[in-house]
């Protein structure tokens, strides 16, 4: 029940707070960055705790050098690795924790997977574009979500509408 | 052109190879990820071959000599798509005979728009096979 | 206002997405001072049956304005004594009034939703705080 609440809460408003630039704020962040962390480290709530961070690491490592494919792939950059540590981390707590690929111009990508007709896949542009596509059955969405800080909220409903039994 | 060079004109009926270098391009349940199946900017151009007229040996040995030219890759395996799903998408697929493969095609026509990609690469996907190595 | 006029000029931004007003005050303690509930209306509490003193706590709220496109995202916590005031406990009210409700570019939407935000913000901040934390603001 909390955490469904958690979610809606985040599902209509967000996560992100208004920036401060103040040392007060600063600490703020600093101790809501650090309690995140913590639950975000936990099996069941977190995604540190699945293994996603590990993932996206390895995965960035594994494409750091050009024509990682075979096919002239471009490699993937520090930038895109730090877009989706950030569209990770806004991603609420208890979600159902994605699987982390490479596309060959450099981006990084999640998928949340079903069967091969039920799966969203979101694209890291370096640009901090959400570039998105979902089979839902005999259903499509696709499009392009800029991202803030805050996990958009389109995405966010085809993430459940993707896991929804 | 000789007798053995496989026809430029590509039906229907052929299917095609797309060699997997990147483990992430597959799923543990055997399926393949949409990631393999995005074409490459600038020319967005797919690269795959032709299985017609080639043995499942000689496949590999050009999927081998593929890895072979990036160092210390590995061939997975490959994904196997008929050209009539490539249609379907609104793709078409252009034979581009290589020196070192005579049966290379690209996949071509795709919308400049990523999503767009995205979404055709996923269904894709979705009608390949995965040959494992 | 004044430095949103010189944005708007420069940049020409299409919509404005987000909008949050926010207010940070940190409350110094007397010296080795450790009972909150003198300060806050609804204190930290140890679990029942554990007399353990606080180490630090660190409390995270967000409300819904229900009817309204508001939210409100209330944090306490205490921060450990920072030089120069040595033994001095803070807390910090920190108090995030947002909407991410898209609103057209006009000055008077803009400066009747700030009055609204305004208004909760002072709400939620005079319902975290008792009598005693108001006079040494005063």
């Amino acid at each position: 029940m909390i955490i469904e609440m958690a979610a809606s809460t985040f599902l209509t408003f967000g996560s992100v707070t208004t920036q401060g630039a103040s040392e007060a704020a600063q600490f703020v962040a600093a101790e809501a960055e650090r309690g995140r962390w913590h639950l975000q480290d936990s099996y069941a709530l977190g995604l540190g705790g699945k293994g996603v961070f590990s993932e996206l690491y390895s995965v960035a490592n594994s494409c750091l050098v050009g024509n990682w494919d075979g096919y002239g792939a471009a490699p993937v950059s520090a930038d895109v690795y730090a877009l989706a540590c950030q569209f990770l981390r806004a991603l609420p707590l208890g979600i159902a924790a994605p699987s982390v690929g490479a596309e060959p111009d450099g981006q990084l990508t999640l998928e949340w997977y079903r069967s091969p007709r039920r799966l969203l896949s979101v694209s890291i542009s370096p640009e901090g574009d959400l570039h998105y596509a979902a089979l839902l059955g005999p259903n499509r969405a696709y499009g392009t979500e800029a991202f803030f800080g805050d996990a958009p909220r389109t995405i966010l409903d085809l993430i459940h509408r993707v896991q929804a039994t | 052109m000789t007798a053995t060079d496989p026809p430029l004109a590509v039906t229907d009926a052929e299917l095609l190879a797309r060699f997997i270098l990147f483990n992430g391009w597959f799923r543990k349940d055997g399926t393949l990820r949409q990631d393999g199946f995005m074409p490459p900017p600038p020319d967005f151009k797919l690269s795959v071959t032709r299985h017609i007229d080639l043995s499942d040996l000689a496949l590999w040995q050009i999927g081998q000599a593929v890895a072979d030219a990036r160092p210390a890759a590995t061939l997975h395996g490959r994904a196997d798509l008929k050209v009539v799903d490539v249609k379907r998408q609104t793709l078409q697929v252009d034979a581009a005979p290589l020196p070192e493969n005579l049966n290379h095609a690209n996949i071509a026509g795709w919308p400049p728009d990523k999503p767009a990609q995205k979404i055709i690469a996923i269904e894709l996907a979705a009608s390949a096979r995965f040959v494992a190595r | 206002m004044r430095l949103w006029g010189i944005h708007r000029e420069i940049a020409r931004p299409a919509e404005v997405q987000r909008l949050g007003l926010r207010f940070i005050n940190r409350l110094l303690l007397p010296p080795k001072y450790m009972d909150f509930e003198d300060y806050l209306k609804a204190p930290p509490k140890v679990p029942d049956g554990l007399d353990l003193p606080f180490h630090g706590f660190f409390h995270n709220e967000t409300l819904a304005v229900t009817g309204h496109p508001y939210a409100i995202n209330i944090i306490r916590t205490i921060q450990r004594p920072q030089p120069p005031e040595h033994g001095r406990i803070g807390i910090i009210l920190d108090n995030d009034v947002f909407t991410v409700e898209p609103f057209e570019f006009q000055q008077e939407i803009l400066e009747r939703r700030l009055a609204e935000m305004r208004w909760l913000k002072n709400k939620a901040f005079f319902g975290i705080i008792s009598e005693k934390a108001l006079a040494t603001f005063q």
